[in-house]
């Protein structure tokens, strides 16, 4: 029976299952706030993976989704006293037509001017949370966002939404699995490789990645309702420029493309300042983590362009002789063009 | 909303717009040679304006305030061509030959590491710069011009012209336009193609740095993440005007700055960044080889 078990779903299960059972060890508040902390990344990187890693598109405005995501949650459960449940899809839904709206309008670019177009869009929400302060509080944020009721049990501490940020994940990584392996995901993963061959082959690419952009959009939208949830409080500040650059950082080290990558990547990215504290303190944590992210990224994309766990398509090209090299990046049909 | 009011947002927008033009020739010249986005432009446009803030507040109390400027300006120049020289050789050239999306991610990379680098060694509060021009301002038509921002439009309007006949004109900056025009080629013709991206990230370093120098003066502060948003300004400056042309750098650069000086004006200042995003978004949409481009080329 384990024969026809692939090795990265048994691996993957054990895991889970490891977590599952991980609170019975972990007790200290502090810790699970660190664990549920590193859920979130998990979930975020694994939706950036989707669009920059399987559909090769470099979006650098994740964080836009997020706060779209969590301004609309927490608005709906604060003024109209809509529940947990219904506010998170409604913030998934919101940031899924966002995307979907920017992505329309932005698919059209190819490579880096797609990763400025995207990072611009994500300053662009974030001003307008700053400065529409009759609906957003402006810089002070929401606070007082209720905590979720299931089965008439209200959230309190950190354990419950440890396992809910559990349940997301699963729910992430279980549908993004079943997606790829979908006529959508290859047909993503052929624009990947080659965008020319894949239209060529009757692809609709920009339909594809499109949908490959509001798909991960309405992930980061989920998560930003579940993070407004669990802190209580929504700003502008929760999540920017800086967490969408992390993000990116997060799935440049786990293997861009690689279904398990981003796993190992956004837990070692996010754990992080909690490595640097015993040799720092105070504001410095934050500019010293920032910095080192800067390194890993510079380092693994020079020595190690699959990342931890991923498998490259560049390596090939990497041993052909200089005039050719030259030539390959100024051709149309660039090898791995859109996969980093 | 008087005339003398638009006048003024108009008078602010050329100065800061000339700025903002000397930051786009980095990501211009680089973008025509390498056919990559710089992000690291920023960083080091704050890194030069850090080694002049330092060099001068040194020099200040040892010479006379313009040849302490001066000096200032000058080491600047130097370090911040050589630290953007560096960054090449360091951090873009291992990635060539490999999908140019590998070496832009290397520069968000680089951009992180200076950035909070700074960050951690100087501070993040905000240092105050002295002023260059206490005093000096003039009334034209019921608006008022500082002399910085007369000090501004000139150094850069000169910069500019400087180049122009650099590139234009001398043998480095021909080889320079062949390695633009088809890097392949241009190695075959016997061009060591290492010089001109090096001269390239130098001239383009040098000119981020005093655009840093001017915008310093001008808002009177430096900090560790002042090149976060100049830097993207001067990518937008750069793509409005048409990448990889020095006019268009200086048209893009003062349309973006009036443009978003009016802007806000009209709305509130806190949009000012927001109208400079809108704008390269509609660039993109629309013009993407930029809005003075004579052809249309979908070499994006």
């Amino acid at each position: 029976m384990s024969k026809w078990i692939p090795r990265r779903v048994r691996l993957l299960t054990l895991a889970f299952i490891a977590a599952l059972l991980l609170p019975l060890a972990v007790r200290s508040p502090f810790a699970l706030h660190v664990l549920v902390l590193l859920g979130i990344w998990v979930v975020l990187s694994e939706s950036l993976n989707f669009v920059t890693g399987f559909a090769g598109q470099l979006a650098l405005g994740h964080a836009a989704f997020v706060t779209i995501g969590g301004y609309v949650g927490s608005l709906l459960m604060i003024h109209r006293g809509w529940s947990f449940w219904a506010a998170i899809l409604l913030g998934g839904g919101s940031a899924f037509i966002s995307g979907l709206v920017l992505g329309v309008m932005a698919l059209r670019l190819r490579g880096d001017y797609l990763g400025m177009v995207t990072l611009g869009f994500g300053e662009i929400i974030r001003l307008l949370a700053v400065n529409l302060v009759s609906i957003t509080r402006g810089p002070m944020g929401l606070p007082g966002i209720p905590r979720p009721v299931i089965f008439g049990y209200k959230f309190s501490g950190q354990l419950p939404y440890y396992y809910l940020i559990l349940a997301l994940i699963a729910l992430t990584h279980i549908s993004i699995e079943r997606m790829l392996f979908s006529r959508f995901g290859r047909a993503c993963l052929a624009i990947r490789d080659d965008e020319v061959a894949a239209e060529a082959m009757g692809v609709r690419s920009y339909t594809y990645k499109v949908l490959a952009f509001c798909i991960s959009s309405g992930y980061a939208g989920l998560v930003g309702v579940f993070y407004a949830s669990w802190a209580t409080l929504f700003s502008p500040d929760s999540f920017k420029l800086d967490d969408s650059i992390m993000m990116s950082v997060m799935i440049t080290l786990g293997g861009i493309g690689s279904l398990l990558g981003p796993i190992p990547g956004a837990l070692g990215i996010g754990a992080l300042p909690e490595l640097l504290r015993p040799f720092t303190t105070g504001a410095r944590i934050a500019s010293l983590r920032l910095a080192g992210v800067g390194l890993v990224m510079v380092v693994f994309l020079i020595l190690r362009p699959q990342g931890i766990a991923g498998m490259s398509t560049e390596k090939i090209y990497i041993s052909l002789d200089p005039i050719r090299k030259l030539l390959i990046r100024r051709g149309d049909s660039e090898p791995g063009e859109g996969s980093p | 909303m008087s005339w003398e009011f638009i006048l003024q947002q108009l008078i602010s927008g050329v100065a800061i717009g000339m700025a903002y033009a000397l930051i786009a020739i980095g990501y211009s010249m680089v973008y025509g040679i390498l056919k990559f986005i710089n992000f690291g432009h920023g960083a080091v446009y704050m890194v030069g304006t850090y080694i002049a803030y330092f060099s001068w507040r040194y020099l200040m109390d040892r010479l006379p305030l313009w040849p302490s400027f001066g000096l200032a300006v000058l080491i600047a120049v130097l370090g911040s061509a050589i630290f953007g020289v560096l960054m090449e050789r360091v951090a873009y050239k291992p990635t060539r030959g490999r999908s140019r999306l590998t070496t832009f991610m290397s520069s968000v990379g680089v951009s992180l590491i200076v950035t909070y680098g700074m960050e951690f060694l100087v501070g993040p509060e905000p240092r105050p710069v002295p002023a260059l021009f206490p005093g000096v301002r003039f009334e034209v038509g019921g608006a008022i011009v500082t002399g910085t921002q007369i000090f501004m439009f000139f150094v850069a309007l000169a910069l500019l012209l400087l180049l122009q006949w650099f590139v234009m004109r001398t043998y480095i900056g021909k080889a320079i336009r062949a390695t633009s025009e088809d890097i392949g080629a241009a190695y075959l013709m016997g061009i060591n193609i290492d010089v001109p991206i090096s001269v390239t990230f130098a001239i383009g370093s040098a000119m981020g740095a005093l655009a840093g120098i001017m915008i310093g003066i001008y808002y009177s502060a430096v900090y560790p993440t002042m090149g976060w948003i100049a830097g993207i300004k001067g990518f937008i400056a750069a793509v409005t005007g048409g990448i990889g042309s020095i006019p268009g750098a200086m048209l893009g650069g003062l349309l973006l700055g009036m443009g978003e000086n009016l802007g806000a004006g009209f709305l509130t200042s806190g949009y000012r960044d927001a109208i400079a995003f809108t704008v390269l978004i509609l660039v993109m949409l629309f013009r993407p080889t930029g809005i003075f481009a004579r052809e249309q080329r979908s070499s994006l």
